[in-house]
C-alpha cells in the first residue's frame, strides 16, 4: 500500500527550492524528493481523488 | 465542415504533384496548389499555415525543404482553421510514417474522418488522442524517465526505435509544446536544444461518483442499486492502476460510437425494456463495456435490463512531482549540468506557480 503524501503543488514548490539551494549551495538538504517514483504518484493522484468524491469527475 | 484533403509533393522538374486527394471529387487549381507550396516554401519552416487562396478558406501542413511534402485540407469559409490544427498535425505524422508501399491510400478516408471529428472532440478525447499516437506515448515515456533530454538525443533515440521512420519530430515537439507538456530551450553549454518536460498525461479509472450516490441520480431501482454500489466498490477493491488498461480505455474514448455511449453512461444507467432489441452496433458496444468491467447489466423483476457504469475515466494533465527525484539523482551523480538541471527546476517552479494563479482564479 502506498503511503499518503501530499500532491499540493505548494508542497512541490517547496521541494523544488530545497533542491535549488543543494545545487547552488552543494550541500544536502533533503534526503529524497516527495515521490520516488511516477507509480508513487500516480497512486497518491488516484487516492486523492477517490477521497475527493465528486469533485472530479468528468 | 472540411470540403477535402490533398496530399502533394513538390517535384523540381514538374512542379506539385498530388499523390492522393480525398474526397477523389474535390478540385483546386494548379495555381492555387502554386500558392499554397509558395506560401510554405517562403516560410522555410516544416509546420502549419493557414491561408485564404481566392474564395478557399485553407490549413496546410508542411514537411520542409527536405523532402516537400504538403498536406493541405480545404476548409469552408466560415471554418476556424485552428479548430482543425491539432488533427491535421496528427494525421499529418500518420500519412508521413505510411509512405512505403503506399499504405497511406488505404488509410485515408478514416484519417479524414479523423480531422473532421476533430473539433469536436472533448478535452479528454483529445488527451487520449495524443496519448494513443505511439511515437507521442513513446517520447512520454521517455520524458518520465530522463525528464530532460537533448534534442538531438531525442533524434537518434527515435531514429534508432523507429527504423520505418517516424514523420517529423518538429512537428510533433511542436505539438507537445502547444499543448504543455514540453519547452524547448536553448541553454548555454549544451550541444543542442533542450527538451524540459513540464507536464505529464496522468489517467486512471475512478470511481462513477455522482451516479453512485444514490438510485435516483443512477436510474436504477432501489434493491438493484445497492447492488451496484457493491459491485463497483469491488472493483475498485480489486483494481490496480496498469498502463495496458489506461491503453484500453483510451482506445474507446477515441472511438466516437464508444465515446457516445459512454457520455450517456456517465449520467445514469442505460435501460432496455423488456422485449426490446438492441441495434448490432449497441450490443457490441455493451458487450466490449462489460468485457472490460467498464459496465454491468442489472435484471428487473419485471425482466428490464440496466447497463450502468461500475468504473469511470480519470485523464488529465500534471505537473510530474516524481520528476524531482530524477533531477536529485541527477545531479548527485553528476549526469547533468547544474545550469540545465536549475533552469529545469526554474520552469517547474513556473508552471506550478501558473497552476496556483489559474486555481485562485476559478
Amino acid at each position: 500500500m502506498a503511503k499518503k503524501k501530499s500532491i499540493k503543488i505548494a508542497d512541490f514548490i517547496k521541494n523544488i527550492k530545497a533542491i535549488r539551494a543543494e545545487i547552488i549551495e552543494s550541500k544536502s538538504v533533503i534526503e529524497s524528493a516527495l515521490f520516488s517514483s511516477r507509480t508513487e504518484f500516480t497512486q497518491n493522484l488516484f487516492n486523492s481523488i477517490m477521497k475527493k468524491k465528486g469533485t472530479k469527475v468528468f | 465542415m472540411p470540403i477535402g484533403l490533398i496530399f502533394m509533393k513538390w517535384n523540381e522538374i514538374t512542379g506539385n504533384e498530388i499523390l492522393t486527394k480525398y474526397p477523389e471529387e474535390v478540385e483546386i487549381s494548379e495555381r492555387n496548389l502554386m500558392q499554397i507550396f509558395d506560401t510554405h516554401d517562403f516560410s522555410g519552416e516544416k509546420g502549419l499555415i493557414s491561408l485564404m487562396v481566392g474564395s478557399l478558406n485553407i490549413i496546410s501542413w508542411y514537411s520542409g525543404p527536405d523532402t516537400n511534402y504538403c498536406i493541405t485540407l480545404l476548409l469552408n469559409i466560415d471554418d476556424d482553421p485552428d479548430d482543425y490544427q491539432d488533427g491535421l498535425s496528427e494525421v499529418s505524422q500518420i500519412i508521413l510514417q505510411n509512405l512505403e508501399d503506399d499504405i497511406y491510400l488505404d488509410i485515408i478516408p478514416s484519417l479524414y474522418q479523423k480531422i473532421v471529428q476533430y473539433p469536436s472532440l472533448s478535452f479528454e478525447q483529445k488527451l487520449a488522442v495524443t496519448y494513443n499516437n505511439e511515437i507521442k506515448r513513446s517520447l512520454l515515456i521517455q520524458l518520465r524517465e530522463e525528464g530532460i533530454i537533448l534534442k538531438s538525443d531525442l533524434t537518434d533515440w527515435l531514429q534508432e526505435r523507429y527504423l520505418k521512420g517516424f514523420g517529423n519530430l518538429d512537428t510533433i515537439l511542436f505539438e507537445l509544446v502547444q499543448k504543455g507538456i514540453i519547452e524547448i530551450i536553448s541553454v548555454k553549454g549544451e550541444r543542442s536544444l533542450v527538451v524540459f518536460f513540464i507536464n505529464d498525461i496522468n489517467m486512471f479509472r475512478v470511481s462513477p461518483f455522482k451516479i453512485l450516490k444514490n438510485s435516483h441520480e443512477s436510474g436504477l431501482p432501489n434493491k438493484l442499486h445497492k447492488t451496484y454500489v457493491i459491485d463497483s466498490q469491488d472493483f475498485f477493491n480489486n483494481y490496480t492502476i496498469s498502463e495496458l488498461d489506461n491503453l484500453e480505455v483510451v482506445e474507446r474514448l477515441i472511438n466516437p460510437s464508444f465515446y457516445e455511449m459512454f457520455s450517456l453512461l456517465r449520467k445514469g444507467a442505460i435501460i432496455k425494456k423488456k422485449n426490446e432489441r438492441l441495434s448490432v452496433k449497441n450490443s457490441d458496444i455493451i458487450r466490449i463495456l462489460e468485457k472490460s468491467k467498464m459496465i454491468k447489466s442489472y435484471i428487473d423483476t419485471e425482466g428490464n435490463v440496466y447497463y450502468a457504469l461500475i468504473s469511470d475515466f480519470y485523464i488529465d494533465f500534471h505537473i510530474p512531482q516524481y520528476i524531482l527525484n530524477i533531477i536529485k539523482t541527477a545531479h548527485d551523480n553528476n549526469l547533468k549540468s547544474d545550469v540545465v538541471l536549475l533552469k529545469y527546476l526554474d520552469l517547474l517552479e513556473n508552471v506550478s506557480n501558473d497552476l496556483i494563479k489559474k486555481i485562485k482564479s476559478k
